[in-house]
């Protein structure tokens, strides 16, 4: 039984039976309005301010150094607006898929003329012809893979990510395919593991993702087939969400873990290599507050870095919605989402420089020509929006509505006009260099279920 | 039933009657079958006191969009995921205190620091360590609820006990 560890501890159980315990019953009859919105949360009484103010002197007391850390933070990432009011137009084509596909079955590949994935089965090159790709694959049935990226490396095109191989766990798998979108065997496979990162090194093809689910781990073949452990440094206390390279060197983002006397924080990590040696973490730009734990009056990660994608400047990397902590916030120092992004840039993966850019929430970006493209979504005017419910127009929490911008350098932005409305895109990149957007839940309802996919270009 | 004065699409302030949403002849039946774990459900996601404002939200969001639950292929799946959706949604407007209580006191064996940690897990770890381990269902059930894969909920599981080992060893 998989239920004999940490989670299944008792004071997990209070906790699930307090809050369950405590949970209201709903007739049909009451479901109606919902309160608009919470009290102002600068409104505590003054003896809970007292106790926010000695938190704020514990942690200063705490962090010591780091205090200064975040002013050289604020000096250094002075955020700035990112959005240009001066829409951009670009060609949208809409393409309708057979069959709908549900949340994380696309995935950004860009490995030559067949190689984007619905996990549904269906395999595509451009995104708008669309096929059944070879049912059983790999023996594990389709169902059971994720494709996480892909490479074209040498004569093959390869995807890696993994397989569910049922208990006790999943399996990291390579593929490779010369043929088309249906038919493609494994070169490699790890039990326990992952593949988040696929890419060719200067002859050598590098994978990275993680072993026995909390290791982060770095393979490399100069084949395709024949795979060697290679030296990541962290490796027992990382966690990579993104790489790419260049072809002469790789980068991978993500975090390492930490702790802290007070709550758990994630050092946000880049690390780099040419693989003639190790795969090494680099100087971070200071970050100050941004990559550790609670800030006063300033900016949080909370998963590290994101993404990280490569165009003609450099290497771009990104994540959406930092934290905030900007007081007292009752029984949990819990921080706020704040509609702001980190952005990174670097010409070369070792040196970086970083922005905050405010009002600007990214989701993904992807490479399009010289350029980038990104999902990303801005404040809402409102915190709740009018639904109409059989002529009745009722009140709820507004939406995230991600569009697609559209930048040159990743700092500045601008709209794509007519941009599509998404709840939870996802983007991918084709072997034209176009971008396929898909929503993985439709905005307009939270649905799980889409059908249509969007095709970028730079139009005639 | 008037349940309150609203805003119709035209401005005017208009009285809600029950029976004007009451559009699939089943919709309470389907609601009757699943609101029992849906409430815990969002409970837990949400908090005891914001449970109920979470699910009106999710099913007026699904009358606005399907015209009723009868539409749901499969409402089970698609009501826990709208909830898990919802949430990180409307976390990302507000801050938001998760109280513990609506009326009564917590049990004296509740350990604070355990219940912050566990409510500053990010909504998707929680839900996968309540739907696995509280509501004991296989992480294939879990995954479907979720709407991911079960290697996704596994990670789930294993990000939320490197974020509780520390709290939790110190019992």
């Amino acid at each position: 039984m998989h239920k004999t560890d940490l989670l299944d501890h008792p004071d997990l159980k209070t906790v699930w039976d307090a809050l369950e315990s405590n949970a209201p019953v709903i007739e049909w009859t009451e479901i109606t309005r919902p309160a608009p919105g919470p009290a102002p949360h600068r409104s505590f009484r003054p003896l809970r301010r007292a106790v926010a103010l000695l938190a704020v002197v514990a942690l200063v007391l705490f962090t010591g150094s780091e205090s200064a850390g975040v002013l050289a933070a604020r000096r250094a990432l002075a955020a700035q607006s990112a959005v240009l009011n001066e829409p951009i137009e670009l060609k949208v084509d809409t393409v309708e898929m057979p069959e709908p596909w549900a949340e994380d079955q696309l995935r950004d590949l860009t490995v030559g003329d067949f190689g984007i994935f619905a996990h549904t089965g269906t395999a595509a090159g451009s995104g708008e012809q669309w096929q059944l790709a070879r049912e059983g694959w790999v023996g594990l049935g389709l169902d059971a893979s994720l494709i996480a990226t892909g490479e074209i490396f040498g004569e093959h095109r390869y995807v890696a990510g993994r397989v569910n191989a049922g208990e006790p766990g999943d399996s990291a798998v390579v593929w490779r395919s010369d043929v088309g979108p249906g038919d493609w065997e494994s070169t490699f496979a790890v039990s326990g593991g992952h593949i988040a990162s696929l890419v060719g090194i200067n002859g050598q093809l590098v994978a990275v993702g993680y072993e026995d689910y909390e290791k982060a781990r770095a393979w490399v073949s100069t084949d395709g087939t024949s795979w060697n452990v290679a030296d990541f440094e962290d490796a027992d206390r990382a966690v990579v969400n993104s790489g790419t390279s260049d072809g002469s060197a790789g980068v991978f983002v993500g975090y390492q873990d930490g702790s802290f006397p007070l709550i758990e924080r994630h050092m946000a990590s880049i690390w780099r290599t040419d693989i003639a040696g190790s795969i090494e973490r680099v100087s971070m730009p200071d970050l100050g507050s941004l990559g550790f734990g609670y800030s006063i009056g300033g900016f949080r990660l909370s998963d590290g870095i994101e993404g990280v994608v490569r165009n003609e400047q450099g290497f771009i990397a990104y994540t959406g919605f930092l934290q905030v902590w900007d007081g007292f916030q009752g029984p949990t120092l819990e921080p706020r989402e704040a509609w702001a992004s980190l952005v990174l840039l670097s010409a070369d993966g070792i040196d970086w420089s970083a922005q905050v850019l405010t009002d600007f929430a990214i989701y993904q970006v992807v490479p399009f020509g010289d350029g980038l493209l990104a999902a990303a979504a801005l404040p809402p005017e409102s915190d709740t929006e009018m639904i109409n419910v059989d002529g009745v127009t009722t009140e709820v929490a507004s939406a995230v509505t991600n569009r697609l911008y559209y930048s040159d350098d990743g700092l500045t932005w601008r709209e794509v006009a007519n941009s599509p409305q998404f709840g939870k895109p996802l983007l991918a990149v084709n072997a034209s260099g176009d971008v396929i957007a898909v929503d993985e839940f439709a905005a307009e309802d939270r649905a799980i279920d889409t059908t249509t996919v969007y095709v970028v270009s730079r139009g005639g | 039933m008037v349940l309150g004065i609203l805003q119709d699409s035209d401005g005017e302030m208009q009285p809600i009657v029950w029976s004007a949403c009451d559009k699939g002849v089943n919709d309470e039946a389907i609601w009757r079958k699943h609101s029992g774990e849906l409430v815990r459900f969002a409970a837990v996601i949400v908090g005891p006191s914001d449970a109920e404002d979470l699910l009106s939200a999710v099913v007026l969001r699904i009358l606005n969009a399907k015209g009723s639950l009868e539409a749901l292929e499969d409402p089970r799946p698609y009501l826990f995921r709208a909830v898990v959706n919802e949430a990180k949604n409307d976390r990302r407007k507000r801050s938001r205190p998760v109280p513990l209580a609506r009326n009564e006191q917590p049990p004296v064996e509740l350990r604070p620091e355990v219940f912050d940690a566990v409510m500053g897990l990010p909504a998707r770890q929680r839900a996968a360590v309540y739907l696995t381990y509280w509501r004991d269902l296989p992480i294939s059930e879990t995954a479907e609820l979720l709407g991911c894969r079960p290697g996704t909920v596994k990670r789930y599981l294993f990000l939320a006990r490197n974020r509780l080992k520390e709290v939790l060893s110190d019992a």
